[in-house]
């Protein structure tokens, strides 16, 4: 999911809005938006022919995969979506350190 | 009419139609599965939608793949009850009942029963302690208004769970601007043990402890142990953290332990062994918390999508709001809300912070059956 952020607006805005989530304007406009992107997996229109086993992976499993029609549908992120493992290390928890009231309150409002 | 493909997001798609007045048409339905069409939950949603609206009409063909929705009015009610059943958690009725119930014409009470915690939808501890104060912000709510009680806990597979909610009428939406996260401060938590030992409960709160107090002092986790009756059908114990900022925002994680019976059978004592101790669990809950914390913004992943779409129901001028990496459900939201209310939002990652400030002009709508007032 971390891969969804990107650092240029333009890239981020595009990703978003590239696909639509209406089935007749995404058939409208599939040719422009093949051209435009094609790492996008939501092919139901330009190709005659795709992998049955592509589809399937998707429509049960609990990975989301944003694309795929009958990805399903659950507001939070299943826990082995967070990067959760990274967190056990030892020392790891000091990274957030200036997250938390007890680090360096500068640190922390520079965010804001 | 709107129409869509696949089962995905069908939930935003019926808050948006009904919110929006417009009809939908949703086809191919999970048309390549082994097992095509609506699933029982789904169904279970679209029955809870007819109980709270009036007028509406549904139809779906006989395979179950094709669904057409034309919406109602919201009328809310008192005295409902309805049955969850036992594939998805009470969380996952709750975000649609909680929002179609605010633009209602009448504050809606109903009791829902099924699974109140599961490792898939925010339980009922996460709506208690995050959702329901952050709808209450957005919508601008007093704190008696909009409520939630749990009267028994239902873990799967078994469910028996019971909740009470209360839900009051919102006119309209006030002006939404979040953008300042602020420093963790505290973090409270909640948990419960079904069905299980109590001491489960205490080891989950020490297993968290153990992470969490190496960043902060001030770390509260009641325990909610249950027996009998109020225990459900099934044993199962779970651990929700929720971070305090001195913004006042709340970021929270859960953790479930796996319910034993969907165990694989040829992978059973391999998975008995991952699932853990309670310690463990504690330990995730923990990690899941500092990753959520990391992730940034002024909400946790899991509510990404409501703010959003708090956000573009919102006041026609300037609603902000600051999240980090958005979820693939805050994604489709975003695309669902340009198609329902033509909505765009304004996308501006911070890189410093990797966070994203999100702006737009709300569709500014009001409540159907309030308009005169």
């Amino acid at each position: 999911a971390s891969a969804l952020f990107s650092r240029r607006a333009a890239d981020l805005q595009s990703y978003i809005y590239g696909t639509s989530a209406l089935a007749d304007a995404a058939k409208k406009n599939g040719r422009r938006r093949g051209a435009e992107s094609e790492s996008e997996g939501d092919d139901e229109d330009g190709d005659l022919f795709r992998l049955r086993n592509a589809d399937e992976a998707g429509s049960d499993s609990a990975a989301p995969d944003l694309d795929a029609d009958d990805a399903l549908d659950a507001s939070a992120l299943p826990l082995a979506e967070l990067d959760v493992s990274r967190w056990a290390e030892d020392g790891a928890a000091e990274q957030l350190r200036n997250r938390f009231v007890t680090g360096d309150w500068t640190e922390g409002e520079a965010r804001d | 009419m709107l129409k869509f493909r696949g089962s995905q997001h069908l939930r935003q798609r019926l808050i948006c139609a009904t919110l929006s007045g417009k009809a939908i048409r949703v086809d191919g339905i999970r048309e390549r599965d082994q097992n095509p069409g609506l699933r029982d939950y789904e169904a279970c949603l679209l029955r809870l939608i007819e109980k709270v609206t009036d007028g509406c009409v549904i139809e779906i063909n006989e395979t179950g793949t094709s669904l057409r929705y034309k919406p109602g009015l919201v009328t809310g009610g008192s005295g409902l009850n309805h049955d969850c059943g036992k594939s998805r958690s009470i969380g996952y009725f709750l975000e649609p009942l909680v929002c179609l119930a605010l633009f209602g014409k009448k504050p809606l009470s109903i009791s829902l029963h099924g699974i109140t915690n599961d490792g898939v939808d925010s339980g009922v501890d996460v709506w208690q302690q995050v959702t329901l104060p952050l709808i209450r912000q957005l919508a601008d709510i007093e704190k008696d208004g909009l409520q939630m009680k749990v009267y028994k806990r239902g873990a799967p597979p078994g469910g028996g769970g019971e909740v009470h909610l209360s839900v009051p009428v919102a006119r309209a939406l006030p002006p939404i601007s979040l953008t300042e996260e602020g420093m963790v401060k505290s973090v409270r938590g909640v948990a419960y043990a079904v069905r299980v030992a109590p001491a489960a409960a205490n080891r989950m709160v020490d297993g968290s402890r153990g992470v969490l107090n190496e960043l902060l002092a001030d770390v509260r986790v009641f325990t909610d142990h249950r027996s009998g009756a109020e225990a459900g059908a099934s044993p199962g114990y779970g651990l929700t953290l929720v971070a305090q900022t001195t913004t006042g925002r709340l970021i929270s994680a859960q953790a479930v332990a796996p319910p034993a019976a969907k165990v694989h059978p040829h992978e059973g004592q391999q998975a008995q062994r991952d699932v853990g101790v309670p310690e463990d669990i504690g330990r995730t809950a923990a990690h899941a918390l500092f990753e959520e914390i990391s992730r940034g913004g002024i909400c946790d992943s899991a509510h990404q999508g409501l703010v959003l779409l708090f956000c573009a129901l919102g006041p026609e001028e300037l609603n902000e709001v600051r999240l980090g990496p958005l979820t693939p459900h805050a994604v489709r939201t975003l695309r669902h809300l340009k198609a329902f209310f033509g909505v765009t939002f304004s996308v501006k990652p911070q890189a410093a912070s990797s966070t994203i400030f999100l702006s737009c002009i709300g569709a500014g709508v009001k409540n159907m059956s309030k308009r005169v007032s």
